[in-house]
């Protein structure tokens, strides 16, 4: 026996198995060769084989994920270069993308650390790879293409995060049918955000940390998922303590050490990168003349003009909050009347405290974007749905109880006397959970039609897109416009007209943003008249908001006439054109 | 200047690549906690079915062996000897192994090792002849050996039908230094995880002690390479392009410990000679025949030192040019990419002091993570000047075996680039019956004196080598290769002279010298070089060792490479040695050994299919033991490399020359009469990648 082993083990495979006689290297080669062959055919024999196992297993899951991804995509998707109307915001992360792709720079103007770049260079990524399958440009509508991708990454994340958070397949569609189909999320979801990507990246992070075999390395890459999604908008690093609880919980005693260790290494090694960028352009440290990274971050925290607490009802952020309620009440009043019950039971705990630290940063008063709302929605619709999970599983127990079930009774008796109470009562409690959610579900599901379908036909943006197109054809290319909002800039460079690099970094001289007429002091520098270089001004609604604090397009608008006007009321778009004699 | 970014981002990413793989293997047991709970040994209790000879090479060891040895006899286990190999110099060790061999005379034999030169391969080839177990166990003069391991051990080889077991071994003195804490975790990763990673591929460096082989095919891979500073490592990666199937365990509790070099000197030459012996397997090349993934690996492996030294080197260097240069960002920032290994690594490290110290029940203070972070720098500093320092030595001793390489086969003598000289002195000092510290003395070669010139005397002694020595083989007849060849006369040839290395000695950490690596690939550039066109050498390493007992001849490699072993079974059983050989001064010696008859039929070659013990060999005599010392056998050092167990030894008249079986090697282009029925497409045997621990 032992011989009979001996003997195979000592004709190795490779080319030295001929015993007792020197072999030509040429045959030698030609072994290995073979060998090579042989190894790389078994092991795409090995892959597929393992894919196939893996796609059987997971056949139910994509059973149901592919019609819930394909129905809520044409939610998502109908009508959705056209509403909601194109944001401010929008136009300004479509120019940094456009800088990124075409000159290699962070921001289509000085780039001044606001927020992390990560979103728009993804965004340039995108456009740049599209752009192989036909002539694709920077406009508001190839970016909410991706936007539409991003969503439907994030359902695709929202759903594997459900079922990991072990909810049944069922319920795991509804909490992606809660979080892609609620209006604040077609809202939301549709605009070209830079929290979009960053949630998506987040979620990433917990369906990693939630690894199912715990694997170290799966706990290594939610780390660096999370790096990204802060370096993608800065303000998701509220959710890091939910994720270290998520990793905690899902962690192995045994090798809890290292994955932890991982974990927290990959995070801040991706994470300095930001700083070590910074520090390689001397622009880390505020000092005179220069942006810096850690001026920025004092601003955003501390400087910033706060929106007011939610609580007082003539703040700017208790009219977000409200704008908010007043598209969806329903999500994210039933999650945080639920995150008791969700913060009690194991499996939703983790995403509950990603909720709850949201919510309490809300009741700080001090800077509440209006897009702070995309970060509450995953975590809203998951702890909706798995105490939904939770109660129908109350359901089944009590039914077994009601019919006096011998394996239920066991159960109960074999957790003890206490918790077998326990257990009695919420199963006594579920019917009336059971009732509210379904109420809830009843009275919310007509106003979420009603919303989704106005979502899915209203048209909102006939005059951004007119004023778009007057610009385009109306003015002449060496006469210089001033633009409100930075759409207008992004298509009008990709409309033809001059886009170069400026020195101290902006790309045209002919198109310009209002703000940096007064803040970015390459633009000063460039323009020392101000507002007097300028042929046009097109005045939107955030242009005429905030006048008071540029006082060059305050002049400009003053001293301008009226040439043609898109829509009407307060979010009219009018093109005016400068008088440069008058003023003083 | 694209050209120089571009060559930059490369070599970045190439640095990612040496950092990066050494961070994913340092954590391959702790991938999953499954994957952790297969790497420990199975406490299920179970009854032992093997016999395990335990070798326990002692070189000046006397003040730690007694202990060692008390411990080791009181293993509980049923079937298991020690045999304590002893050098016959070193009159203290002796002494103590005799007194405990005393003591307990069924489970302790002193076996002396005769070898001029000391190696610890050397003495444990000399043991294995004395290996009546079925499991052959290395353990080093200090070790501190659990005694449940045989047990355990025993049982691993039940249930995994494995060849070869490693399990842990363990540096505990973290606390007595920054390079002890250091390298005590570096021992901790190892073995607690990454050896696993290669039980698994099926390529694994072996550690030096706490490794168990089954006997059987330890002598048939022809025991250890007398030549190589890292015969553990060489064994294990010889045994792996044979298919051997390691598994490797590893139970905090039972892992042997051991103490770390005390001073920064020994650790230096430690490594060093780690290094070397890792350039060394990595030039004999036995990974190249291995299928393209694990020779891959393989290689990777084995540079592993070298890359990982010039990743330390080149990445402060790459990012203090990138500031320099002032690169544009995006290149300085991939500069920086190897940072996040590299700092994972240091953060895994600290991880992992925590829980070694747990593990073994010791305690940590701040002093120890501050010891470890600080130290990470000086410690790569170190490790880089080890390296280097094996490169050139390695170098030095290679130089001329590169320039010889062009001159062709009858040249082969030289192409280690020998220190000839001391050679021949050594020849000198065997022809006078002295010893070779003697000798040298004698011709005012101090070893103090040879120590201290080191790298210029070696240097010296190569360019000797290289020009001077040539002269005198080609010109004056003197090669007694060339001489055999041509079936001349050579006096000599039975005198191993050309294959004792000897250089400055140091002593190393381990208690032997550490050897000039000059020597290492003798044998092996012998066996090929002159082998093929000669007719072949007797034995693979040609050192001064007769050729361990199972092993017939040498199987060629490929062209340009050493030869393996050919693996022959005994013909009959190795017969029980005597206790201990009878320590007889080499001044003492009959200068030439009686001659081995030749073989009765050498006629056309192949030997004899493997396991089938040789029938065509005359019936009477069968071959007794190789060493056993038979009144009228020499002792062993002057045995000449017996190419084959002598059938007999009848007093024929001086032999022909050495190597009779010419035949089996013809030279290389002809194709050969196919000798064996080899299954040409055979699966491999062993299916190693597998199955890697116990369940």
């Amino acid at each position: 026996m032992t011989q009979i082993r001996l003997q195979n083990l000592t004709a190795p495979s490779g080319a030295a198995s001929e015993l007792g006689r020197p072999i030509p290297l040429w045959r030698a080669r030609r072994q290995s060769a073979r060998n090579a062959v042989e190894e790389l055919a078994s092991g795409a024999l090995h892959v597929a084989r393992a894919l196939l196992l893996r796609a059987s297993r997971v056949r139910a899951d994509i059973a149901v994920l592919v019609p819930l991804l394909m129905g809520v995509g044409f939610v998502q998707a109908t009508n959705m270069l056209h509403w909601p109307d194109i944001n401010f915001d929008e136009g300004t992360y479509i120019g940094n993308a456009w800088a990124v792709q075409h000159h290699g720079a962070l921001g289509f103007y000085t780039f001044s650390y606001g927020h992390p770049p990560l979103a728009w260079i993804a965004m340039s990524l995108w456009t740049w790879v599209t752009g192989f399958f036909g002539h694709i440009v920077y406009s508001i509508d190839s970016e909410r293409t991706f936007m539409l991708v991003v969503s439907l990454v994030s359902c695709w994340l929202v759903y594997l995060l459900a079922r990991r958070l072990r909810m049944r397949r069922a319920f795991a569609a509804g909490a992606v049918v809660l979080f892609a189909l609620s209006p604040l999320a077609l809202y939301f979801h549709r605009l070209v955000l830079l929290d979009n990507p960053a949630i998506a990246w987040v979620l990433a992070a917990f369906v990693l940390a939630l690894s199912p075999r715990r694997r170290l390395w799966a706990f290594a890459a939610s780390g660096a998922c999370f790096a990204a999604a802060v370096l993608s908008k800065e303000t998701v690093f509220v959710l890091l303590p939910a994720l270290v609880v998520a990793a905690v919980q899902n962690s192995d005693r045994r090798t809890r050490r290292y994955c932890l260790t991982l974990f927290i290494s990959f995070l801040s090694i991706t994470l300095i990168t930001y700083p070590l960028y910074a520090l390689l352009k001397g622009e880390l440290l505020p000092g005179q003349g220069h942006v810096s990274l850690v001026g920025s971050i004092v601003y955003q925290l501390y400087s910033r003009d706060t929106t007011g607490s939610v609580l007082n009802p003539h703040s700017a952020g208790h009219a977000t909050a409200a704008f908010w309620l007043q598209l969806d009440p329903w999500l994210l009043v039933a999650a945080l009347a639920l995150s008791p019950l969700a913060l009690a039971r194991r499996g939703t705990r983790a995403v509950t405290v990603a909720y709850l630290l949201q919510v309490l940063m809300i009741f700080r008063a001090g800077y509440l974007p209006n897009m702070y709302v995309i970060g509450l929605l995953p975590f809203a619709a998951l702890m909706v749905a798995g105490t939904a999970d939770g109660i129908w599983r109350n359901l089944v127990r009590g039914w077994y109880i009601l019919r006096r079930d011998r394996r239920m009774r066991r159960l109960l008796r074999a957790k003890g006397k206490w918790r077998a109470a326990g257990a009695r009562a919420s199963i006594a409690l579920t019917p009336v959970w059971a009732l509210a959610l379904a109420a809830t579900i009843w009275l919310a599901s007509p106003a979420w039609i009603q919303s989704d379908r106005r979502a899915m036909s209203v048209q909102l943006d006939s005059s951004t897109r007119a004023a778009e197109s007057w610009l385009a054809t109306h003015v002449s290319h060496n006469q210089r416009t001033l633009v409100g909002e930075d759409s207008f800039w992004i298509y009008l460079i990709e409309h033809g007209f001059a886009s170069q690099p400026i020195a101290g970094g902006f790309y045209s001289p002919t198109v310009v943003s209002y703000w940096t007429l007064d803040y970015d002091p390459a633009v000063k520098h460039y323009f020392p008249q101000g507002w007097r270089e300028f042929d046009y001004v097109v005045s939107t609604l955030t242009m005429r908001v905030t006048a008071y604090e540029t006082p060059n397009t305050a002049q400009a608008l003053q001293h301008s006439r009226l040439v043609v006007s898109f829509g009407r009321g307060a979010d009219r778009i009018e093109i005016r054109t400068i008088n440069k004699g008058m003023g003083t | 200047m694209t050209f120089l970014y571009l060559m930059y981002i490369a070599g970045s990413l190439l640095l990612v690549l040496v950092t990066w793989t050494t961070l994913v293997w340092m954590l391959d047991a702790w991938r999953t906690p499954r994957s952790l709970a297969e790497t420990r040994l199975n406490t299920h209790a179970a009854e032992p079915q093997h016999s395990f000879s335990l070798i326990v090479p002692a070189r000046h060891e006397d003040e730690v062996l007694e202990a060692t040895l008390s411990r080791l006899v009181a293993t509980d286990h049923p079937a298991f000897n020690v045999l304590v190999v002893v050098g016959h110099d070193d009159e203290p060790t002796r002494r103590v192994a005799q007194r405990v061999a005393r003591q307990f005379p069924k489970l302790v034999k002193v076996v002396v090792d005769r070898n001029i030169s000391k190696n610890k391969p050397k003495a444990l080839n000399t043991a294995l002849r004395h290996c009546t177990g079925d499991i052959t166990g290395v353990f080093d003069a200090e070790d501190v050996v659990h005694p449940a391991l045989l047990r355990r051990i025993d049982h691993c080889f039940q249930r995994t039908d494995a060849d070869v077991v490693q399990s842990g071994v363990q540096l505990m003195n973290f606390r007595s230094g920054w390079l002890a804490v250091r390298s005590a975790l570096e021992y901790y990763f190892w073995f607690r995880s990454r050896l696993h990673f290669h039980a698994r591929q099926g390529f694994i460096p072996l550690g030096g002690n706490t490794v168990f082989v089954r006997t059987e095919l330890l002598r048939q891979a022809g025991g250890w390479d007398p030549n190589c500073l890292a015969e553990d490592c060489e064994l294990g990666v010889r045994l792996s392009t044979l298919g051997a199937r390691t598994v490797v365990v590893y139970e905090p509790a039972l892992a042997t410990r051991e103490e770390s070099p005390r001073s920064l000197r020994a650790f230096v030459r430690q490594r060093t000679r780690w290094n070397q012996g890792y350039l060394q397997t990595l030039r004999k090349g036995y990974w190249r025949s291995l299928p393209p993934r694990r020779r891959l690996l393989g290689v990777f492996t084995l540079a592993m030192p070298y890359l990982l030294t010039l990743a330390w080197i080149l990445f402060p260097l790459a990012i203090a040019t990138a500031f320099i240069l002032k690169a544009p960002i995006p290149v300085t920032l991939v500069s920086f990419l190897p940072l996040l290994p590299a700092l994972s690594i240091l953060a895994v490290e600290i991880a992992g002091l925590n829980e070694f110290a747990r593990a073994y029940g010791l305690r940590t203070s701040l002093r120890d993570y501050v010891r470890l972070v600080l130290g990470l720098v000086p410690y790569q500093l170190v490790l880089a000047f080890a390296a280097m320092r094996a490169v050139v030595r390695e170098l030095l001793g290679a130089r001329g075996w590169e320039k010889t390489a062009h001159f062709g086969a009858h040249f082969a003598a030289l192409r280690d680039g020998v220190p000839s000289a001391i050679a021949s002195l050594q020849r000198a000092a065997n022809d006078y019956g002295l010893s070779l510290d003697s000798g040298a003395r004698a011709l005012g070669f101090r070893r103090r004196h040879a120590r201290k010139t080191g790298m210029v005397g070696t240097c010296i002694t190569a360019l000797i080598a290289v020009v001077v020595v040539p002269f005198f083989i080609t010109h004056l007849g003197l090669n007694p290769f060339i001489a055999r060849g041509g079936g001349g006369k050579a006096p000599a040839q039975t005198r191993p002279s050309w294959s004792a290395p000897w250089s400055p000695p140091q002593q190393g950490p381990w208690g032997f010298g550490a050897f000039n690596t000059a020597g290492a690939y003798r044998g092996a550039a012998l066996a090929t070089g002159a082998g093929q066109s000669q007719g072949g050498l007797a034995n693979t390493y040609g050192g001064v060792t007769p050729p361990p007992p199972g092993s017939i001849g040498t199987l060629p490699g490929l062209p340009g490479l050493p030869p393996l072993p050919l693996p022959v079974p005994l013909p009959v059983p190795l017969p029980v040695p005597p206790t201990s050989l009878p320590p007889l001064p080499p001044t003492s010696l009959p200068p030439v050994p009686p001659p081995p008859a030749p073989l009765p039929a050498p006629t056309p070659p192949p030997p004899p299919p493997l396991p089938v013990p040789t029938p065509s060999l005359p019936p009477v005599p069968l071959p007794p033991p190789l060493p056993v010392p038979t009144p009228s056998l020499p002792p062993v050092p002057t045995l000449p490399p017996l190419p084959v167990p002598t059938p007999s030894l009848s007093s024929v008249p001086p032999p022909p020359p050495l190597p009779v079986p010419t035949p089996s090697l013809p030279p290389v282009p002809t194709p050969p009469p196919p000798p064996l029925p080899v299954p040409t497409p055979s699966p491999r045997p062993v299916p190693t990648p597998g199955v890697p621990s116990i369940g």
